[in-house]
């Protein structure tokens, strides 16, 4: 299927680019979701991420958009993106601030939530500690386990070896098994 | 559902947060967004919604104000899995949407898609799947029309078609779907009943028919016929052959007949099957001949179901099948019709003459509704 979607690039630009937004969209903005914690900073950056995309493509050879791996490409395109702007705007992950915020919250909840509910308040949980993890984990674990990509892709957005990949997830892991602290015992059996 | 109710009471926090949740909600998909940043075209893509219809969710996908694809999802599945196979279909990429194309709302609600202004081209159908496909988007709501009639409103029917390939370079067929497809109901007679008497023809002689040759009843019928496709001329491109032509046939050119309309038969079902924008384009008014319908594309259940939602039930049209009622004729006007015709609907129960073919009306001194058309069978 992706190999389509190369050749299809590799033919025609706009068309072809419409199929990678089709594709990848979703992706990318998921990703950015879980690292950056903001549903409109998602949207912002990932717009940014496509824009800069397709500038660079137009730029391409179709010999080199044919031999693209549009994933791991744009999603080290939005890593650019999302450290440039925290780099530009000096800003801490929104999420940073929420995590007590939430487990108070929860607690209060009492025994009888709805299990969404509880569902709901686990992913926010989750999601909250993500923004505390350092940036290269916090990426490693996004990709690995929330868009469930193979290490060697992980690897080659990260540009780095497979091993050093291998280690950010598993840290990364180990420190959210830490901020989540015992409430969420539940979610220890997270496999690496 | 009840759950869903206490739930919020219980977990206050929880609602507050789904509340603030709403907020966060942009109505315009990511995917658009980024096309629309980046300034992609938008004849380059396509958008589609999903939209309730009577058999569950519709995909429709469009391109500006025309439909360019209706996918039913009980037979595609996903949301992803309709933008994949809309892409094999048209070679289109469809991103989510915000709105359907202007009509289309109304148009699944009514069950009433005729006007409805849908591009084809990009689906790579023959001349002759778009002709059948025309021909059936011509069938009203809440009727069903068999086979040989849609093969004859497509222009496709007859001793002299053969059986592929070689009239589909003729320009009526090849006419713009666009402008081939939206039905004209004025220039049908406006009663097809009431005003069109057998104006040369009082009704003993009508009665007597039954008695005089069959040569003569041939003749008279053809004649009726000819008359009949004088009157809708009009609607029809150039160039065409009254229908009338095709009764000559009969019984003569045997093996080359059946064989002509085999191949016809195939090329309808292929059309049907092929079917790009299911439920607005209504194969599921079309049966064979024996009156069971088709179904091709998403099964006998979901055809069901949308017939059910136009008032036409599985009972009926099994009725209709069990009983071989191709045709239902009033004997109080001698005009038969397709039986789910909105004028047959209108004769009482014990004016109500079945026929179970058109030769068998037109015997019996019958001559077809001008509304539904039942000119062969």
């Amino acid at each position: 299927m992706s190999e389509r979607l190369t050749e299809h690039l590799a033919r025609d630009l706009d068309g072809g680019f419409s199929e990678l937004v089709r594709i990848h969209g979703s992706a990318v903005r998921t990703y950015l979701y879980r690292v950056t914690g903001s549903v409109t900073e998602a949207d912002d950056l990932g717009q940014e991420t496509f824009l800069r995309a397709y500038k660079a493509l137009r730029d391409y050879t179709p010999e080199r958009r044919g031999e693209l791996h549009p994933r791991a490409w744009l999603l080290s395109i939005a890593t650019n993106v999302w450290r440039n702007d925290i780099r530009s705007k000096v800003r801490r992950p929104v999420s940073a601030a929420s995590v007590e915020d939430y487990s108070d919250r929860w607690a209060d909840t009492g025994p009888g939530p709805e299990e969404w509910a509880s569902r709901t308040a686990e992913r926010e949980m989750l999601g909250a500690a993500l923004g505390k993890l350092p940036e290269r984990s916090r990426t490693a674990v996004v990709m690995r386990h929330v868009l469930g990509m193979s290490y060697a892709e992980v690897a080659e957005v990260q540009g780095c070896p497979v091993g050093t990949v291998k280690a950010q997830v598993s840290r990364g892991l180990l420190a959210l098994r830490e901020l989540l602290g015992p409430e969420a015992a539940h979610l220890r059996e997270v496999r690496t | 559902m009840s759950g869903g109710v206490n739930g919020w009471s219980a977990g206050e926090p929880a609602l507050a947060r789904a509340l603030a949740e709403l907020a966060d909600t942009d109505p315009t998909p990511f995917e658009l967004k980024v096309l629309r940043y980046v300034g992609i075209p938008e004849d380059r893509y396509d958008t589609y919604v999903r939209v309730e219809a009577p058999a569950g969710g519709l995909y429709v996908a469009q391109s500006g104000p025309l439909v360019t694809g209706a996918v039913l999802a009980a037979a595609v599945g996903t949301a992803r899995d309709f933008e994949e196979r809309h892409l094999a279909v048209t070679g289109r990429s469809a991103v989510p949407g915000t709105a359907p194309a202007p009509g289309v709302r109304p148009a699944v609600r009514t069950g009433r898609a005729r006007q409805l202004r849908i591009e084809l081209a990009g689906a790579g159908l023959t001349d002759t799947e778009s002709a059948v496909l025309g021909a059936v988007r011509s069938i009203p709501h809440g009727q069903l029309r068999p086979v040989s009639w849609v093969l004859r409103e497509a222009g496709l029917h007859g001793p002299t078609a053969p059986t592929s390939g070689s009239r589909e370079g003729e320009p009526q067929q090849s006419a713009p779907r666009s402008e081939a497809l939206p039905h004209d109901e004025s220039s049908r007679g406006e009663s097809p009943h009431g005003d069109v008497p057998h104006e040369d023809l009082p009704r003993d002689a009508l009665r007597s028919g039954a008695v005089r040759s069959g040569q003569a009843q041939r003749d008279e019928g053809q004649r009726e016929e000819r008359r009949h496709n004088e009157g809708r001329r009009g609607e029809r491109p150039h160039g065409e052959r009254p229908h009338g032509d095709g009764q000559h046939g009969d019984g003569h050119h045997g093996e080359p007949r059946r064989d002509a309309r085999r191949g016809d038969l195939a090329q309808v079902a292929a059309a049907l099957a092929r079917n790009p924008a299911q439920l607005l384009i209504p194969c599921h008014r079309v049966t064979d001949d024996e009156g069971v319908p088709y179904d091709a594309a998403y099964g006998g259940a979901i055809g069901a179901a949308l017939r059910e939602a136009e008032g036409v039930s599985p009972e009926r049209v099994r009725a209709l099948v069990r009983t071989h009622t191709a045709f239902l004729g009033s004997d109080t006007t001698h005009i038969y019709c397709h039986p789910l015709c909105a004028h047959a609907r209108r004769i009482t129960p014990r004016h109500q003459v079945p026929f179970r073919s058109a030769r068998d009306a037109r015997r019996a001194g019958y001559r077809p509704c001008r509304s539904c058309r039942p000119l062969a069978a």
